[in-house]
């Protein structure tokens, strides 16, 4: 069997997926190098504690993502009550405000001269010597991480509910089981794969995530990584610690994917909403209007307010440092958009033309690049470029500390953001296009440039939308990979939050919350299309 | 005796264990107009697609004028084979208006204009060259199909049940002008059909596909 189809289009997915390989391939590898003692002491002193606070982190994280993402999802899908067609959509919104930015804010507003206690103060709800409790514990970061996080679930949980097909339900009720009943067996393990699915992002993003637990000083995997490397400057024992971090993660990319074919495999073909059978009433009204308000409220209205209010005291707004950190940020982000999309588009391409399972299997592959924490990558990468540099060493070229790292490390966070878009306006395309057009004695590239690349632009235009809107929140790597002196916006509000300046990190957190709902108009547009109201 | 032109001989195509197409041997003369007719899900389609190189046959070889399109050894690329295919589903580009659909397939830019307003002539649908596959009705998205096939100057038509669809009225109307032009340019043709009476109309040999093997049909 011929294996390997060494044409362009195929020498271009080996290359890449060989690219996007090396970086991780090189963190699992330090395991072979040896453990030295800087190794030996985090084993001994501080390994446990990274491993039960990360693990408290993401049981805590996930019950409370849990109970929010669930109830929200069965209450705006089954029952009418005031707001709930808003509801529908707005549960979505904190998705724009990445966890880091929603810690720097919250810490603000419970501050003892924050507006939280200043608000309960001016009420007479607490004395003047007295204050809300720090938020900057485990505590406070399970329900940071739980409110940012929660649309993951909701969302998923929600477009599996609306999958579900009335008549299931219908036979259930007529062979008997009341309305709780086929709740609880019917509806729970039919949406229980989208759950799982679900949970499984929230897991990996919070394992991930390194800008908000080093706020609140909480040693985890990533702020022990990040001080091994950057304060030790032992960046063999940085990976080792990635490796071990890298398996569990690995854990919850297989554990999502898996998930997901389940969701697929188990709603009906019959795809209708479930019937908004009851309109709540008097208190059941009241509840369920507050309980989908209060995760809107607390990871949406209080940080965007608390935002706005400190904008307000500042008085340059336009400053140098802010219109550097936007364009740099900009210029970052549309590059990675394309580089992103034209991959997505060289392999999505592929695999269409050729029905070639090799690019299947390497597209499946290089998506999981957004399971991959940003700090782990930053790693991988900077290890890669130092092996590049010595190859370079004669030509007086250097790669590491360029723009190349951090590009690098955004298409591979982004990638599956833009092959899914893609892939799903190819689905769109009817075949018979290609047949034609190849017939008709078009080249494969006169098919791509003058058929496909025309019909898929509104793909192509959200693809690179969603991969800006992605770069532009992401913290780790960049502040890692970034080259001397060049600041992002994310990198700009986590120094200024860093550097208790925190009012000045006004107009860069509102223009990362601005691009952010980018990717919430797309979602609630599909919603929408879902549910027949285009 | 006139010589065969297009010659298919032991074609198999197989997916998995299923066996789509079983020994296939057909020869077609120059400028003959044969027709496979079928159930739907025979493999007539994938016939097409196999003679076209859309898709690959399992083994057996095809010859067009004596060159080989692909054999055990060698495989021409669907765009390099000079034939026509035209199929039942709407395929116009729809980001093209029709004279640029017809406009597609020419390769010399200087003719372009010229050669695609003069087949849209043929087919009486001049006056549609500005506008949009979305604009126009099924039948004459059908005729635009076939105009921009045969101004490639095809060495083979190969029709994939074109006039699905359209209505009986219809077919009656464009039926003449289709036959017209195809004896015109002495187009050598396949059609694959489910409709007898269709095919009948329009063939020099009816064939019938059926359990995977192709023979002659006989009523």
């Amino acid at each position: 069997m011929k294996l390997l189809n060494l044409n362009f289009w195929n020498v271009f997915i080996y290359l890449i997926a060989l690219f996007f390989a090396i970086p991780i391939g090189l963190i699992f590898l330090s395991l072979f190098y040896g453990f030295n003692e800087n190794f030996e002491h985090i084993y001994e002193v501080v390994l446990l504690e990274y491993s039960i606070n990360s693990l408290i982190l993401v049981i805590g994280v996930s019950l409370v993502v849990l109970f929010i993402g669930v109830i929200t999802a069965l209450l705006v899908t089954s029952f009418k009550f005031t707001g709930s067609k808003i509801f529908e959509w707005a549960l979505i919104l904190p998705l724009a405000i990445p966890p880091y930015l929603l810690a720097f804010v919250m810490t603000e507003i419970f501050e003892y001269s924050g507006s939280g206690n200043l608000i309960l103060r001016s009420l007479n709800l607490i004395s003047d010597d007295s204050s809300l409790p720090s938020i900057r514990s485990l505590t406070g970061a399970i329900l940071i991480f739980g409110f940012a996080l929660y649309p993951y679930v909701y969302l998923i949980t929600r477009v599996a509910l609306m999958n579900i097909s009335k008549s299931i339900l219908d036979s259930a009720r007529v062979l008997g089981t009341n309305k709780l009943n086929t709740y609880v067996k019917i509806v729970l393990p039919l949406i229980r794969p989208a759950i799982f699915a679900g949970l499984a992002l929230v897991c990996m993003e919070t394992l991930s995530d390194f800008g908000a637990v080093e706020h609140f000083a909480i040693p985890t995997f990533t702020t022990g990584i990040f001080r091994t490397w950057l304060g030790m400057y032992d960046l063999a024992t940085a990976m080792q610690l990635a490796s071990i971090l890298l398996f569990v993660i690995i854990f919850f990319i297989l554990l999502e994917r898996k998930q997901r074919s389940n969701v697929q495999f188990s709603l009906a073909s019959d795809t209708k909403e479930l019937e908004k059978v009851e309109s709540l009433k008097g208190l059941k009204n009241f509840s369920a209007s507050f309980f989908c308000f209060v995760p809107i409220l607390v990871g949406f209205i209080i940080p965007v307010l608390e935002i706005i209010s400190w904008s307000i005291e500042i008085e340059n707004v336009f400053s140098t440092k802010f219109i550097s950190a936007s364009i740099n940020t900009m210029l970052l982000a549309v590059a990675a958009g394309i580089i992103t999309t034209i991959i997505g588009i060289i392999f999505n391409f592929n695999i269409r033309i050729y029905s070639s399972k090799n690019a299947q299997i390497f597209n499946n592959f290089i998506s999981t690049g957004y399971g991959i924490p940003g700090l782990i990558l930053a790693i991988g990468i900077t290890q890669f470029l130092t092996y590049f540099d010595l190859i370079l060493i004669d030509t007086g070229i250097v790669i590491t500390g360029s723009l190349f790292g951090l590009i690098f490390a955004y298409v591979i966070k982004s990638y599956a953001l833009s092959s899914n878009v893609l892939e799903s306006n190819y689905k769109q395309l009817s075949k018979s296009f290609d047949d034609s057009a190849r017939t008709l004695g078009s080249s494969k590239y006169i098919l791509l440039k003058d058929i496909h690349l025309p019909l898929l632009r509104t793909g192509i235009f959200t693809s690179v939308l969603l991969v800006i809107s992605e770069v532009v929140k992401e913290l780790p790597a960049t502040l890692i990979l970034r080259p001397f002196n060049f600041d992002t916006l994310a990198v700009t509000v986590y120094t200024f939050a860093s550097e208790e300046r925190i009012y000045e990190a006004a107009f860069p957190s509102l223009f990362i919350i601005g691009i952010g709902l980018i990717p919430i108009f797309f979602i609630s547009e599909m919603i929408k299309s879902m549910r027949g109201l285009n | 005796m006139k010589k065969n032109y297009l010659e298919l001989t032991k074609i198999y195509y197989q997916v998995n264990s299923n066996t789509i197409l079983k020994d296939i041997n057909l020869s077609v003369e120059e400028g003959e107009f044969i027709s496979v007719v079928g159930k739907s899900g025979s493999g007539k389609t994938t016939l097409l697609k196999v003679i076209s190189g859309l898709t690959k046959q399992t083994s057996g070889a095809i010859y067009l004028d004596d060159k080989i399109l692909a054999d055990e050894n060698s495989f021409m690329q669907p765009e390099d084979r000079n034939l026509g295919l035209v199929v039942q589903e709407k395929v116009l580009f729809p980001h093209l208006n029709v004279q640029s659909n017809v406009e597609f397939g020419i390769s010399s830019d200087s003719e372009k204009k010229d050669k695609s307003i003069e087949m849209l002539k043929k087919f009486h649908i001049d006056k549609l060259k500005d506008k949009y596959p979305h604009e126009i009705s099924g039948g004459e998205s059908q005729r635009v199909a076939l105009a921009r096939t045969l101004v490639t100057k095809p060495s083979v038509l190969l029709l994939d049940e074109p006039f699905n669809g359209l209505d009986q009225k219809l077919k009656e109307d464009i039926y003449p002008n289709i036959k017209q032009i195809l004896k015109e340019n002495k187009m050598t043709t396949i059609m694959v059909s489910h409709d007898l009476k269709e095919v009948k109309s329009f063939s020099n040999k009816v064939y019938n596909l059926k359990n995977a093997v192709l023979r002659k049909y006989e009523p």
